[in-house]
C-alpha cells in the first residue's frame, strides 16, 4: 500500500499503548500512543448507536478519519465486525466474537474481506478468564494475536482500576504478514467492546 | 468464500460492478472484486431485534395502562405512551 494511510505512524508502529479516556460521559474515547508517550491516533466510539460505531482518527481533533468500524447487526451474539481505511474506502477485514466461547474465555476471529478466518484473538488463560468474569474484573486481560496459528502479537492491559490501558505489541510479525490497518481496527474494537466489561 | 445460491446481490457505488456477497456479511460491508471498495450490503429483517423493540413497547404500554388507572385521566395513559414511543422510535431510527 502506499496511500496516505498506509504511511501513517499508527500503521507502522510494531507497538502501541491504548488509553481509555476516563472523563467520557457518552460513548468512548481511546488515545493510541507510541512508546515514547508521543500519541499517534485516537479513537472514538459513537454513543446512542444501536449498532456499534467505532473510529480512528489520525489526531486529537478528529479531523481525518484513519479507520472506520461497524456493526454489522443491531442484536448478535456472535457479532461482526467491518473494518474499512476511511481514506481510500477500501473494506481490509472484520472480526467476530465467538460468541458461546466468549462466555468464559474471551474470543475473537480474525476475517479477510471475503469473510475467511485468517486469524484469532484469544484470552490468555481459561483460569484466569474464569476468575475475572466470576470474581473480580480487576485481573489484568491479555490476549494473543494469532495468524494462520502462528503467534503475531500480543495485548497486555495494565493493572489500574480507573483508566483501561493496554500494550499492543506486533513486533513479533516481522514479515508484516497481517495489514496494520486490520491489526489496529481489530485491536481498537476489541479493547472498546471488551474494555466495557472492566 | 461467497455461495452462490446464498449470497446477496449488491452493486458498487464506485464501478457500478455487480457481485454476490457473502451471505454473513448481512447488514455489513462487502468489498467489491473489481475496485475493492467497501459495499454497504443489506441488514435485512433481524427477528431478535424486533422482538426486544415490542417488548420494549409492550412494557411502555402497560406502564400507560398503570398511569392512566392511578390517575384516572385517560390523556395521561396517552401521554406516557406517546413518550415512551418517541424514545423507543429514535432509538430505532438510530440504528
Amino acid at each position: 500500500m502506499t496511500t496516505a494511510l498506509a504511511k501513517h505512524s499508527v500503521l507502522e508502529l510494531d507497538k502501541l499503548r491504548i488509553r481509555k479516556n476516563f472523563w467520557t460521559i457518552f460513548g468512548a474515547k481511546f488515545r493510541i500512543f507510541d512508546m515514547n508517550e508521543g500519541l499517534v491516533a485516537t479513537s472514538k466510539q459513537k454513543a446512542f448507536k444501536l449498532k456499534e460505531d467505532v473510529r480512528v482518527y489520525s489526531d486529537e481533533a478528529m479531523a481525518t478519519e484513519l479507520l472506520t468500524m461497524s456493526a454489522r447487526q443491531v442484536v448478535d451474539f456472535s457479532a461482526s465486525y467491518d473494518i474499512v481505511d476511511a481514506v481510500t474506502g477500501e473494506k481490509v477485514g472484520a472480526i467476530r466474537r465467538r460468541g458461546m466461547k466468549s462466555i468464559f474465555k474471551d474470543e475473537w476471529v480474525i476475517l479477510d474481506v471475503e469473510d475467511v478466518a485468517i486469524g484469532t484473538i484469544k484470552e490468555d488463560s481459561a483460569g484466569l478468564a474464569f476468575l475475572r468474569r466470576f470474581l473480580t474484573n480487576l485481573i489484568p486481560q491479555r490476549f494473543e494475536i494469532s495468524l494462520d496459528g502462528e503467534p503475531i502479537g500480543t495485548i497486555r492491559q495494565f493493572f489500574n482500576p480507573f483508566v483501561y490501558s493496554a500494550i499492543v505489541d506486533l513486533s513479533a510479525d516481522r514479515e508484516r504478514k497481517i495489514d496494520r490497518r486490520l491489526a489496529v481496527g481489530a485491536v481498537v474494537l476489541l479493547l472498546a467492546i471488551e474494555g466495557r466489561q472492566s | 468464500m461467497p455461495s452462490p445460491s446464498k449470497g446477496i446481490p449488491v452493486t458498487c457505488e464506485r464501478c457500478d460492478c455487480a457481485f454476490e456477497a457473502a451471505a454473513s456479511m448481512r447488514g455489513g460491508v462487502a468489498a467489491c472484486p473489481k475496485c475493492r471498495s467497501a459495499v454497504a450490503v443489506k441488514g435485512g429483517f433481524e427477528p431478535l431485534f424486533w422482538a426486544l423493540v415490542g417488548g420494549g413497547l409492550t412494557v411502555v404500554a402497560l406502564a400507560a395502562l398503570g398511569v392512566a388507572s392511578a390517575s384516572g385521566s385517560v390523556w395521561a395513559g396517552i401521554g406516557t405512551f406517546a413518550f415512551g414511543a418517541a424514545i423507543t422510535g429514535v432509538i430505532v431510527s438510530s440504528s
